[in-house]
């Protein structure tokens, strides 16, 4: 849990003790007498006082994008499951980056064909010629959003999983938007909360061991809008958590260990 | 539409004339050599070098909350289509902002038991008990996203709202969290994108007249995060519509006449 600041205290104690009305009131005379701190009207903006973002493409060009910053913490801290048959999605760049040797074989799928790097070209909506059973891990980053029929897709990584298999998933809770179908060769239509991505993957992967979790603040969720890079920001603030503030949202996933058929 | 900036225009002419390898470089020598503007490192913060927003509460102490101020623009571009018998969430707040005389009837709905203003109680994943065919005009705002069965709520408006009648939707793009099931009795599920919600209304509301709008850039979205208010910005900057940057989703659906 992140450390609760004297405001949110004062906050939670105000709620507890002060009647919605009376609270309302408050909120009213803050405004008419403008009672704020910084004042409004007299935020200085700095260099963020611009309609359009500093860096219309992520930050490449500044340094490491805020996104893969949280991307690359959650799958290090899940390296030792980058292991035997792995999947990556586009390319196998983290299957190198973190599956240290581990992995036995790696396969690379690709949603349209042409890519020189797939081993595989699937729509995992309907995905019937790729093997059940098959991954003993998946890395499955940034591509839930983009994927309209989530829940089929879902179910497509939990049949190909193996029992025991884990799926490391990370997507975005707040962005830009990235990708357009007609301009892209995919669209985007989802930003996900922690409480979707639970209740999805519970219904997706049945009695799996889902870990559900989020990383950002407001500060780094603003940064990432404006394509500012990792090496802009402290580590302090780029670790700092608030829950309210799902930049990234990250789930691993370990398939029940025994499936539904039992071979003899 | 909006503007594109010179440099938007510049981008997509280096898209279309240089290949990606050569694009990949120079944002390769820009990284190296820090030919960024503002410099990487260089960006100044004002006040918005912090943790913890401005306002935790939206900004409604500071004034109208950047997100109203869109839902707002909105409905007054459709206040014609509040009118007859009127449906709204919660309260009937915009139904008199908007409706005035227009308006003959007018229901609120609530989730929840308990709620004095509320004349219907339901939950509209499940609420048989709601007549079809019933309303000229549903005020539907910032609820899409904390539905989980948001399918099933759109096929119930779709089946209460008469031929004819409109649906007002808004609901946010780019937001925090603000619901929590043991905080506000719901949750909050979905930040749609104006594709996904183009999508989602063909399949609910079939042979409907669907319109779809987004608002905001990047300065009011980092307002809207922050809890700064409408007043602290400019109406340029307000208008100014960044379509990567999707703040309030926007829908006016008119159910087709033949239901």
């Amino acid at each position: 849990m992140p450390p609760i600041s004297l405001r949110q205290r004062a906050i939670a104690l105000a709620k507890l003790l002060l009647p919605a009305r009376l609270r309302a009131a408050i909120v009213r005379q803050q405004r008419l007498h403008r009672l704020q701190w910084p004042r409004a009207g007299t935020v200085n903006f700095g260099a963020l006082r611009r309609v359009s973002p500093i860096s219309p493409i992520f930050g490449i060009d500044r340094g490491l994008p805020v996104d893969r910053y949280y991307i690359e913490q959650f799958l290090r801290k899940h390296a030792v499951d980058i292991t035997g048959r792995c999947l990556e999605l586009g390319d196998a760049y983290y299957i190198d980056k973190f599956g240290g040797g581990k992995p036995s074989r790696i396969d690379v799928l690709h949603y349209t064909a042409g890519s020189p790097d797939a081993t595989i070209i699937a729509d995992l909506t309907s995905a019937d010629h790729i093997p059940s059973d098959t991954f003993d891990c998946i890395i499955f980053t940034q591509s839930l959003q983009m994927i309209y029929d989530f829940t089929a897709a879902l179910r497509t990584l939990h049949r190909i999983l193996k029992p025991g298999g884990v799926v490391l998933l990370t997507t975005h809770g707040i962005s830009k938007i990235g990708r357009r179908l007609g301009r892209d060769d995919w669209g985007e239509y989802w930003h996900f909360t922690a409480q979707s991505i639970e209740r999805v993957l519970v219904e997706t992967f049945p009695n799996a061991l889902i870990e559900v979790g989020t990383r950002g603040n407001v500060l780094t969720a603003v940064s990432y809008l404006h394509g500012l890079a990792t090496e802009e920001l402290t580590d302090h603030e780029l670790n700092h958590l608030d829950p309210d503030y799902e930049v990234i949202v990250t789930a691993r996933v370990q398939k029940a260990p025994q499936s539904g058929i039992v071979r003899t | 539409m909006s503007d594109s900036s010179v440099r938007d225009h510049a981008l997509r002419l280096v898209r279309l004339v240089l290949p990606s390898r050569l694009r990949s470089a120079i944002v390769r020598q820009q990284r190296v050599h820090r030919l960024q503007w503002p410099r990487a490192g260089a960006v100044d913060f004002g006040d918005l070098r912090r943790l913890t927003p401005i306002s935790p509460i939206f900004g409604i102490e500071r004034g109208l909350p950047v997100d109203r101020y869109y839902i707002e623009r909105f409905l007054r571009e459709f206040a014609h289509d509040v009118r007859g018998h009127c449906l709204e969430i919660g309260d009937r707040y915009y139904t008199e902002m908007f409706g005035g005389q227009k308006v003959e009837r007018s229901d609120v709905l609530h989730y929840l038991e308990g709620n004095p203003a509320a004349s219907i109680v339901a939950d509209l994943t499940s609420a048989a008990h709601i007549p079809s065919d019933s309303f000229d005009c549903i005020i539907f705002t910032q609820s899409l996203q904390v539905i989980y069965d948001f399918r099933a709520a759109l096929r119930t408006l779709h089946r209460i709202l008469r031929p004819d009648g409109v649906i007002l939707i808004t609901t946010h793009g780019i937001s925090k969290v603000a619901c929590l099931p043991e905080r506000e009795g719901w949750g909050e599920y979905w930040h749609f994108t104006s594709q996904s919600l183009k999508r989602i209304l063909a399949e609910t509301f079939p042979r409907s007249r669907v319109e779809v709008k987004v608002w905001g850039n990047v300065l009011a979205a980092t307002a809207f995060l922050h809890g700064i208010a409408t007043e602290e910005l400019t109406g340029a900057e307000l208008e100014y519509g960044d379509p990567e940057f999707e703040m309030i989703v926007t829908a006016r659906v008119q159910k087709a006449s033949n239901g």
